[in-house]
């Protein structure tokens, strides 16, 4: 809840002053202190005000006078002129100076102020809360929240992300698909400084190429067919926080070029525009290709190549993080659950058995989906070897990787096969090329 | 000018004001209570600027005066006041400002005295 409202008014008529503070201090949240000269507000301004009625013809200052001390105190501090002149010139001096509005005195004038007022409370009111959100995604994106796991590789992950937190370094996040790029990218822009400012992403491959200019760097009204205002680029819109260049690998040549001079001089025009744009915005990029060999190949610049390389945090593959495939399954697992309101569940030993062997090609966010569907497929609260689906592609993988005799390798691909034709054995041994009656003999021996 | 309205009863209305305060009689009379010790230093600083042809400042307090003028709906001087605040900012018809100094000046003291005898 908001607490009250400090409003200042300033008016030497203290007929009129004493109107417009009766009138604000029926709404007991407002603190309404009155004063009668620019001086006497100016020395009272440490009483940090929320909002400032200012008459503009005052005895000691001008309104704009005044106005200039106070914003130089604090630049943000609404203003509201009240004055007796209808002098469009001087509103619109007043407004260029930072005041928040500008009234002429009239009967009206005590309900547009009480208007104003109430607009700056709801600003404040949304400050805060998006204050408190931030405050809420920070903690959401904490290094132990966003990556799961304590295998040495990852251990050592949680160190490069603090490290880069402390400086503004570029940051090349590697590593497959499915890995986490993206949770990265955020853990580092919410443990950083730049907390407060923005987080904007761009998938570069996302973006067709005839846009990307326009996408990542504004446009002026007019500067082609369509754009009918004027708009702020990524970058523009990254001020004071970061930009993260998803999948930069994709991004066209000529591209590049534009990217490494504005990344080289920090500054910007947009498409159509003369005017350069400074800006400063921490750069994070990802990409699941190897650059250097994108660079040998002539697909990448050089240049940006070592001016992106900064801090490299290569994010290993899930298959090489050990028992954080059991620490995430049993994550997914209970978010799964809590989402969708089912009774709790746990991982029988067989099923983990078999979730530690599989080599995820799509990484965690592979793991995820199976941890979904074994979650939909179990029928108790244990999810069981059989509720473990994975992906048909990867059925070659996940053969390879038990540990197996030639007679059980044997055994699984006739099963497989048989279940995939419906136990058509004269299909069955065509595919295999093999007799039909040596499908027969080995279906007895192995009781299938 | 507003010599006229001088003589035609009430100079002023407190409808406005009422209306305002919503019913509060103790904050009228509040308002009333700087109006009374408020106007005549505004008064008397018309008059002390226009007789040092300080035109600006003539041009300030009777900026400063339309307010209340407006707020108590003083017969006949709501129009008057401007025109002053305006003639000062155009320094050029003294005789017109000192008359109508003078017809504000009248009609305010009158105000003044009649409102105290309401109250």
């Amino acid at each position: 809840m908001m607490e009250s409202l400090r409003v200042f008014i300033v008016e030497d008529d203290k007929l009129y002053g004493e109107m417009l503070r009766y009138h604000l201090a029926l709404n007991p949240d407002n603190e309404v202190l009155s004063f009668t000269t620019g001086k006497e507000c100016i020395d009272n301004l440490y009483k940090d005000p929320d909002f400032i009625s200012l008459d503009y013809s005052l005895p000691d200052m001008s309104g704009f006078d005044v106005l200039q001390k106070i914003h130089s105190y604090n630049a943000k501090l609404p203003v509201v002129i009240v004055s007796g002149q209808e002098d469009v010139g001087t509103a619109v001096n007043l407004l260029k100076e930072g005041a928040y509005d500008y009234f002429v005195k009239d009967g009206d004038t005590k309900n547009r102020l009480w208007h104003s007022i109430q607009k700056v409370k709801e600003n404040i009111r949304l400050k805060e809360e998006i204050r408190q959100l931030k405050n809420e995604i920070g903690i959401k994106y904490e290094y132990s929240n966003v990556i799961k796991g304590n295998s040495p590789p990852i251990i050592h992950i949680f160190n490069l992300i603090e490290k880069a937190t402390q400086t503004n370094i570029v940051v090349s996040l590697l590593g497959e698909t499915g890995t986490g790029k993206d949770l990265v990218a955020k853990a580092i822009h919410y443990n950083s400084p730049r907390r407060t400012g923005p987080f904007v992403p761009i998938n570069v491959s996302a973006i067709p190429g005839e846009l990307i200019e326009s996408e990542f760097f504004g446009y002026e009204k007019g500067a082609f067919t369509g754009a009918n205002t004027r708009k702020m680029g990524k970058f523009e819109q990254a001020n004071d926080g970061t930009i993260f260049l998803d999948e930069i690998a994709e991004m066209d040549i000529n591209m590049q070029t534009k990217l490494l001079r504005v990344l080289q001089e920090k500054e910007l025009t947009r498409v159509g525009g003369n005017t350069i744009i400074k800006f400063d915005a921490r750069v994070i990029i990802a990409t699941n290709k190897d650059l250097s060999e994108e660079v040998s190949k002539g697909n990448f610049r050089e240049d940006l190549y070592y001016r992106l390389l900064g801090l490299p945090i290569e994010l290993p593959p899930l298959r090489k993080r050990g028992n954080d495939i059991l620490i995430l399954a049993k994550f997914f697992l209970d978010e799964f659950c809590n989402e969708n309101n089912l009774e709790k569940k746990s991982i029988s030993t067989t099923a983990q058995d078999r979730l530690l062997r599989y080599p995820y090609p799509g990484n965690v966010r592979e793991l995820k989906a199976i941890i979904d569907l074994a979650a939909v497929m179990a029928n108790g609260d244990v999810i069981e070897s059989s509720d473990i689906s994975f992906s048909r592609t990867n059925f070659d993988t996940e053969l390879l990787n038990d540990d197996d005799t030639l007679d059980g390798y044997t055994k699984k691909i006739l099963h497989h096969y048989l279940k995939k034709y419906d136990r058509n054995v004269l299909t069955v041994a065509r595919k295999l090329d093999i007799g039909k009656s040596t499908i027969y003999r080995m279906m007895k021996e192995s009781e299938l | 000018m507003q010599n006229q309205h001088i003589m035609k009863g009430k100079l002023y209305n407190l409808s406005q004001v009422k209306l305002f305060l919503g019913g509060d009689k103790q904050q009228l009379g509040n308002m009333i209570s700087i109006f009374v010790s408020e106007t005549p230093i505004m008064i008397k600083a018309l008059n002390d600027n226009m007789l040092d042809n300080n035109y600006d400042e003539v041009r300030f307090y009777a900026h400063k005066l339309k307010s209340s003028i407006d707020l108590f709906q003083i017969n006949g001087l709501q129009n008057d006041i401007r025109v002053l605040e305006k003639l000062a900012l155009e320094k050029g018809d003294v005789p017109a400002i000192q008359q109508y100094v003078s017809d504000i000046t009248v009609t305010l003291e009158s105000v003044i005295e009649e409102i105290q005898k309401e109250v």
